[in-house]
């Protein structure tokens, strides 16, 4: 199978290592990955969408052409760029008006959006098309034993209708957990699951608020599982568990760190990538929780 | 050649003010067969009914049209005028420019302006092909069905009933009561629910005049007013009701169990069971799905016997029955009985059901203490699952803390648009009575708007709030699960602007009031429209709120749409009125819209013959060949068969052939030409 991995800035400019961790993962499942030569923008939440929506759906539409012609799905490891293409999409494909004049605007750089390419998020991608089973069966390194706290990322749950591949029931993920399970990890239920991680817009505008969600977030993760992984399937919501971590710290409002890591970067671990390419960039400690996965091989 | 006169109505603002009235009424001065276009500020005040009737007298016009608003509510006014003018009152014809252009298009004021121009084309046509045609009264059947035996259904039975009418009095329930008697207290009042109503369930049970029909439910409908044939089919109950003393020994005796509706799933009841304590009748019905069959006894089948006794070996059921009611060798039909009935009046009373919790994803549905209204009104009860101790349903244990939450599926773009009316009210009694029974109880409700209009209810209000209880303006936006069966309520408080939680032992929705399933089939099946919503539609909403588009069908009760029980029980009487003019004349008006066969070009096929949904066509034979017969006491004037007729034999008065096709040419050949909405 073969698909265009629309990487996003966040992952390329912030968090390559989770690039790196896509890169090693999908091919070890048997997924090709298609670099789609040119891609841009999603356009992200709180720019063109804000804004403009003939020029968002425009940009989106322009990155689901240079699929399309290439007659594939796209996969992200981004929340935002997963939900900013879903919508545009949702959007074009059911205003024709829109579509119409999105396609008068890639006219001029002699492309057309047909929609007939989707966009997908990996973990759920994953789930769908390989399948827990696949997945614990090409395991080299299994998480028995570890207590994970997933973090979906609202853009995969919400709005459910424009995903290809939505949950059951987005008020209760179940496929992250199960994704997890299927490493061996137990990720329990905890009530706060589906809380805003409070990146996104907030943490750009209001610092303040967005570390007050961030905290609320923690505490529950904290008093109710106490896991020794945070497991994101979305990189912004990576990054903002990931180094919000610190500043409570300083401002002295939580006495802990749990480590983070994107779904992406713990299966690269599992089926054996190199820990310093795919998780090099934490501000996190991951190295404790890395080293009892891999036994003391690299140590 | 007919004299045709035209009569255009401004209808004050409504026509006027989107269609150019003059430019219309000269157009239709230009028409062929017109000899008269006026026009005037209210075409149905009497000085505008006037211009009709002395048109007639001057002899100016021997045929009307009038260009106003819809036949629905006025054309029997005008027909009234054509006839006092002293014409047939058949030779008049509506053009619908308010409802069907003027409102419509209010926007487009050049292309309503040519709408009405056709519309008028349209209906001047058909007129000048206008014959007199002579109303007909058939007898009316001296007795009325009325569907669904809740609260509104068994009123306007007793009404009807002690006017003097037979009334057949259909539940599709073992017993009647609805939903109502699944209540606690019932507001303002605060009176007990079974206490009231009680009372009315033994009156339907006893009154020479009601026949009930409980576990029953309307097949078929055929016939019209005055004289409707119903099919309804008495489901199996296994059970012989005319030996059945409800005595209970049966259900004592039966080990099998079923989740019990009668408390919302909370508790179970047996497979043999009686509905509810004060059940009206008080009898037994097994329920085949969780019968498991004891002793082999499957129904129909003759008991083994006892190879030591030598006794035939019963089910537990039938051994505790003392009257040979539960007898399990009887080969009862699956399909149960089916009962025709010959009605002049119907009501519709089916009722509602309150929604269930799970499509409510975001209120943590899974949590056995998230609970509906509904289940609450039965924990509350005497009756019900905890006999009205206030316990939750994980653990039993009372709860300190109760969270409501309100327009659960009301007002929600996901699931109805409407507001159920009646929530923010029973909401407010539901915590009255935790609060005031338990005060120590902390109780919170969640809110849109409190919505709490009527008789004595903003009182209700008051006196909640100052018991302590609190309320939230804000909508809950979730229901988190946590450790130890409790709950967080998340909502963002309006008047704080600012997000709130509340850790709850018990979280109840105030879940919206929805058609009773199977109500838009009843609704084909009676040939009643229903709303956007699935409610059964009445004839007007603020003229004729208990009539319905078919004639000697009434509405009542939350069937027509949410309401609480005053209103219903108003409804109800007001149905009951409406169904008893019909029986009290003893004969109705018939439109002389009937169809007729001509016999020289009938051919005999016999097409027309099944297709008619009124049984009303047969064939006879005339002079050695086969003819269609219509009777006209039963045609209906649908009109199927002169659409279905090959040789265009058959004549649908009021609707011919040359009438219509006229009407078509004028809509769409005959018209000036200009761009039309």
């Amino acid at each position: 199978m073969k698909v265009g991995f629309f990487v996003g800035c966040n992952t390329a400019f912030n968090r390559p290592d989770l690039e790196q961790a896509v890169r090693f993962a999908l091919p070890a499942l048997g997924v090709e990955l298609d670099d789609l030569e040119g891609q841009s923008c999603c356009p992200t939440w709180g720019t063109l969408p804000s804004i403009d929506l003939v020029g968002w759906c425009a940009l989106g539409a322009r990155n689901f052409a240079l699929a399309e012609e290439k007659g594939l799905d796209m996969v992200t490891v981004c929340g935002s760029c997963y939900g900013s293409l879903a919508e545009s999409k949702h959007k074009m494909l059911h205003d024709p008006e829109l579509k119409a004049g999105v396609n008068a605007m890639l006219k001029e750089i002699g492309r057309e959006f047909k929609g007939t390419s989707n966009i997908r998020q990996a973990v759920n991608f994953l789930y769908k098309e390989a399948g827990p089973e696949k997945i614990g069966a090409a395991l080299r390194y299994r998480l028995d034993g570890l207590t994970v706290a997933v973090q979906p990322g609202c853009h995969s749950l919400w709005p459910s209708e424009v995903y290809v591949d939505p949950e059951e029931d987005s008020f209760h993920p179940a496929v992250l957990r199960e994704m997890c399970a299927a490493l061996g990890a137990s990720a329990p239920y905890y009530s706060r699951l589906t809380d805003c991680c409070g990146m996104g817009g907030m943490r750009s505008t209001d610092m303040e608020r967005s570390f007050k969600l961030v905290l609320t977030k923690l505490a529950s993760i904290k008093e109710e599982i106490d896991p020794d992984l945070i497991v994101t399937g979305c990189s912004s919501c990576l990054i903002q568990l990931d180094t919000a971590q610190a500043f409570l710290q300083k401002d002295r409002l939580i006495d802990y760190e749990i480590p983070v890591l994107h779904y992406m970067q713990l299966l690269a671990l599992c089926l054996g990538a190199d820990p310093q390419q795919i998780t090099g960039l934490a501000k996190t400690n991951v190295s404790r929780v890395v080293n009892r996965i891999r036994g003391d091989e690299n140590e | 050649m007919p004299r045709i006169g035209v009569y255009i109505c401004h209808c004050g603002e409504n026509i006027a003010g989107a269609v150019n009235i003059e430019a219309v009424r000269e157009y239709a001065g230009t028409l062929p067969g017109v000899a008269v276009a006026k026009d005037y500020l209210f075409m149905c005040s009497d000085p505008g009914q006037e211009l009709i009737r002395q048109d007639i007298k001057d002899g100016l016009v021997d045929r009307v049209v009038v260009a106003a608003c819809t036949p629905r509510t006025h054309e029997p006014i005008f027909r009234k005028a054509v006839e006092d003018g002293g014409l047939n009152k058949y030779l008049f014809e509506m053009a619908n420019i308010r409802d069907q252009d003027s409102w419509a298009h209010w926007n487009e004021k050049d292309g309503a302006t040519e709408k009405a121009k056709r519309l008028i084309a349209s209906a001047v046509a058909k007129a000048g092909l206008l014959e007199p045609l002579q109303d007909r009264f058939v007898e009316v059947t001296k007795s009325a069905l009325v569907i669904g035996a809740g609260v509104s259904g068994m009123f306007a039975a007793l009404d009807l009933a002690n006017m003097g009418y037979k009334v057949h009095l259909v539940e599709k329930e073992p017993s009647v009561g609805g939903n109502m008697a699944k209540l606690d207290k019932t507001f303002p009042t605060n009176d007990c629910s079974a206490c009231i109503l009680t009372p009315v369930m033994v009156q339907v049970g006893t009154h020479p005049n009601i026949e009930l029909l409980t576990y029953a439910e309307v097949a078929s409908v055929e016939g019209s007013i005055g004289n409707f044939k119903v099919d309804v089919v008495k489901k199996q109950t296994y059970i012989d009701w005319d030996k059945c003393t409800g005595c209970g020994d049966c259900v004592n005796a039966c080990p099998a169990k079923a989740p019990n509706e009668f408390n919302e799933g909370m508790d179970n009841r047996k497979a043999v069971y009686i509905q509810f304590p004060q059940a009206v009748p008080k009898k037994a019905v097994l329920d085949l799905d969780h019968c498991i069959n004891c002793g082999k006894r499957s129904i129909g089948t003759q008991p083994r016997t006892h190879s030591v006794t030598g006794e035939p070996i019963l089910a537990p059921c039938e051994k505790a029955c003392k009257t040979g009611a539960c007898d399990r060798s009887v080969a009862y039909d699956p399909a149960g009985e089916r009962v025709t009935l010959q009605v002049g009046t119907i009501i519709a009373a089916a009722g509602f059901k309150a929604m269930d919790k799970a499509p409510f994803k975001e209120y943590s549905p899974q949590s056995p203490n998230v609970i509906t209204s509904m289940q609450l009104e039965r924990i509350l009860s005497a009756t019900g699952p905890t006999e009205g101790e206030f316990k939750r349903p994980s653990d039993g244990k009372k709860p300190a803390t109760v969270a409501f939450i309100s327009c659960v599926g009301s007002r929600d773009k996901s699931h109805h648009s409407y507001c159920s009316k009646v929530c923010c009210m029973y909401m407010l009694k539901e915590a009255r009575l935790i609060k005031e029974k338990y005060p120590a109880t902390n109780v919170y409700l969640f809110y849109i708007d409190v919505r709490t209009a009527g008789k004595d209810f903003e009182e209700y209000y008051n006196y909640c709030r100052d018991l302590g209880i609190k309320v939230i303006r804000g909508r809950a936006g979730a229901v988190d699960e946590l450790a130890g069966d409790r709950l967080r309520v998340r909502a963002y408080d309006v008047d704080m602007c600012a997000p709130v939680e509340l850790e709850s032992d018990l979280v109840v929705l105030a879940t919206a009031i929805e058609p009773a399933p199977g109500l838009p089939e009843m609704g084909r099946k009676l040939g009643i429209n229903c709303g956007g919503e699935g409610f059964l539609k009445e004839l007007h909403t603020k003229l004729y709120p208990v009539e319905t588009s078919v004639k000697g069908i009434y509405v009542a009760g939350c069937a027509q749409g949410p309401k609480d029980i005053p209103e219903s029980v108003s409804q109800a009487r007001a149905a009951s009125s409406s169904a008893a003019v019909p029986l009290t004349l003893g004969k109705v008006v018939v439109e002389p819209f009937s169809s007729a066969v001509d016999r020289e070009k009938c051919s005999g096929c016999g097409i027309c013959v099944p297709l008619c949904p009124y049984s009303a066509i047969s064939r006879e034979e005339v002079d050695g060949k086969l003819r269609a017969r219509i009777d006209e006491a039963l045609c209906a004037g649908c009109g199927v068969c002169a659409a279905a007729c090959p040789s265009l034999a058959i004549t649908l008065h009021g609707f011919t052939e040359a009438q219509i096709q006229a009407q078509i040419n004028a809509l769409t050949i005959g018209a000036g030409g200009g761009k039309v909405v």
